[in-house]
């Protein structure tokens, strides 16, 4: 199964990302996200932080977790290229996530372009013949 | 709102030769004014950005018409090339219509010095730079300011700048908005947006930002040129592009979620989500107003910082006594507060220009001293490679679009697209073939920014000279650029 693929926009950029579960679609949408700035696979995971996000729909769960890569990306300076024991669970309407990411220095690597933030535009979540389908643009 | 698809649809009034009109109908609340020939024209109907253009003019207490530029293309929410004005209490304040990247700007240095002088050490020049002004994912600039520095320079802006040395008081006259949003409250930042952009002052960032050594390449009116410091054909100029770094985006993601959160029946309510506002009135719009206020600050010391950099390059490389007097400094990503004749009454409106530029006219009282029988300097950089311009604000830009004129080039391609049609290292080569260096921190960078993955500048600045919303005054181009 393909992990992740992207999409034209005139000014942004769009990604989808896919998994046999939400959690492994979540995982990918971080993968593509990373692999827009360089070539994710060959980033080490040396690195680990624990990743804690919010929501009150999986839509937004989803671009909450990928607006708090992003920080951590411009904080720590952490490009992430593995994810481990990534959960969502969920209590009344709220969706809450966790996951240990694993990384690298961005200074380590040559990165192209930047990613300023991640958007509401377009976004989907979708359940397809047993596949899930995360979608969203980046502002870049 | 889907974002597939086209405006083909559309049903286009004639104005006149350089104005079209989208008339009133169904949840618009006003028209929808396009500046743009009949060949823009085409291209804007390849995407949805007359769509969102008309989706602008269904908010809440918008005045007059809604307004497109030249270079309209989709962008989030409002199109990017989008001016709209509300109300300030009836209205609303839209995140997504200043954009992401809050005072994503332009300063533009001129020199003394000839592109001759400069050419043999181009290259030089260019490594300096590029080793003073970070640029790329993870580069940290070299201020270093402790927590109450950090606050005291989002809420004086350049003034800030000026007490550090980093800036003169001249540079701070040639500052939109003297290089000060006074509304400006940094306790209404999220302390994340004040971590992503502690360690970025002074970096350049990446995407379609850039620094460019430029050249005088034609002046159209020499009287005008004259003031603003720009003298003879040939002369040296440096063009600076970028804005508040990670600190403006995050505060742009913190108050979408906010206007999501605390006025859902209003999101719900939109025709497209992403138009998310707060009621002008509201406890959230003034925050909104003020931290964006704090984060088009951070913007202004960001260019002082790299402008000071960039002095220190040109003293070290040509001598102390080169100087690099700031033209000006003006931002394409704000909101505003502006006070305009609208119905026979005078009004203080909350005015979006998203990728549009503001563009004063001569006589304007918030015009510098030195630019006020002009207007000041509008700055139009183009995409990389391609010929940057200068123009003057007009009487119609302020009648008819809110002292509003373009800010660039807008986009025709996908970066995705761009990159699988350009490669970096040919267009690399193409711009050398063209004595324009580049110093970029990747190939990919290139290829995304490619100059065909843009409209045409030329076309759009003589668009908005002929529809009379900017006048012409000079023609840069580059022979060096840095990008992230």
């Amino acid at each position: 199964m393909r992990k992740f693929q992207y999409f034209s926009h005139t000014a942004e950029a769009g990604l989808r990302a896919f998994g046999k579960t939400i959690e492994e679609a979540f995982l990918n949408a971080v993968l593509a996200m990373t692999n827009m700035l360089t070539p994710v696979l060959k980033i080490k995971p040396k690195k680990q932080i624990t990743v804690r996000a919010s929501g009150d729909s999986l839509p937004n769960l989803l671009v909450n977790f990928l607006n708090e890569i992003l920080y951590i990306l411009d904080t720590k300076n952490l490009l992430v290229s593995k994810i481990k024991k990534l959960k969502i669970t969920q209590k009344n309407k709220k969706f809450a996530l966790e996951a240990k990411i694993l990384g690298d220095n961005a200074r380590n690597y040559k990165t192209h372009g930047d990613i300023k933030a991640v958007t509401y535009h377009q976004l989907k979540i979708e359940k397809k013949r047993g596949k899930w389908m995360v979608q969203v643009v980046v502002d870049v | 709102m889907d974002g597939a698809g086209s405006s083909r649809c559309m049903k286009l009034k004639k104005i006149s030769d350089y104005q079209f009109e989208v008339e009133k109908e169904g949840k618009m609340n006003v028209p929808l004014r396009i500046f743009a020939n009949e060949e823009m024209l085409k291209h804007m109907q390849e995407d949805l950005c007359i769509q969102q253009g008309i989706n602008m003019a269904t908010l809440p207490g918008i005045y007059k018409h809604a307004v497109m530029m030249p270079d309209a293309h989709q962008g989030y929410g409002f199109p990017v090339g989008g001016v709209a004005v509300f109300d300030v209490e009836k209205g609303c304040i839209s995140p997504g219509g200043i954009g992401y990247d809050i005072n994503c700007s332009v300063s533009l240095l001129a020199s003394e010095l000839d592109k001759t002088d400069i050419e043999p050490k181009i290259n030089q020049l260019l490594d300096k730079i590029f080793s003073l002004v970070p640029c790329g994912v993870g580069e940290k600039g070299r201020v270093r300011l402790n927590e109450k520095e950090f606050d005291e320079m989002l809420n004086t802006g350049v003034n800030f700048a000026v007490k550090r040395g980093f800036a003169t008081p001249e540079d701070r006259e040639h500052c939109e908005e003297y290089g000060l949003m006074e509304e400006a409250d940094a306790s209404k930042l999220s302390q994340k947006a004040k971590d992503r952009g502690f360690h970025q002052l002074g970096t350049l960032g990446a995407g379609n930002h850039f620094l460019e050594i430029q050249y005088v390449d034609e002046i159209f009116d020499p009287k005008i040129a004259k003031i603003f410091g720009i003298t003879h054909e040939n002369q040296v100029c440096v063009m600076i592009h970028c804005g508040s770094r990670g600190l403006g985006h995050q505060n742009c993601t913190d108050y979408l979620r906010i206007a999501e959160t605390r006025f859902p029946e209003i999101t719900h309510g939109l025709v497209d989500r992403e138009l998310a506002y707060f009621p002008a009135s509201s406890k959230e719009a003034r925050d909104y107003f003020s931290a964006m206020s704090a984060a088009a600050n951070f913007a202004f010391v960001n260019h002082r910082i790299i402008t000071h950099n960039i002095r220190e390059v040109f003293a070290e490389i040509f001598g102390p006594n080169i100087e690099l007097p700031l033209v000006y400094h003006i931002a394409h990503n704000m909101a505003k507060l502006e006070e305009y004749v609208i119905d026979g009454k005078k009004r203080i409106v909350y005015v979006h220009r998203k990728g549009a530029t503001r563009a004063l006219p001569p006589g304007h009282p918030n015009n510098p001293r030195k630019y006020m029988e002009t207007g000041h300097p509008i700055l139009i950089p183009g995409s990389m490679g391609t010929s940057s311009y200068v123009l003057a604000g007009t009487e119609l830009a302020f009648n008819e679009t809110f002292a509003s004129t373009p800010h660039g080039a807008g986009r025709t391609m996908s970066r995705h697209q761009a990159m699988r049609l350009y490669r970096g290292e040919k267009i690399k080569g193409e711009l050398e073939h063209q004595k324009i260096h580049v110093k970029a921190a990747s190939w990919r960078g290139i290829s995304e920014e490619a100059p065909l993955a843009y409209k045409n500048v030329d076309e759009v600045v003589k668009i908005a000279h002929s529809a009379g919303i900017g006048k012409l005054v000079a023609r840069l181009k580059p022979f060096g650029v840095i990008k992230g």
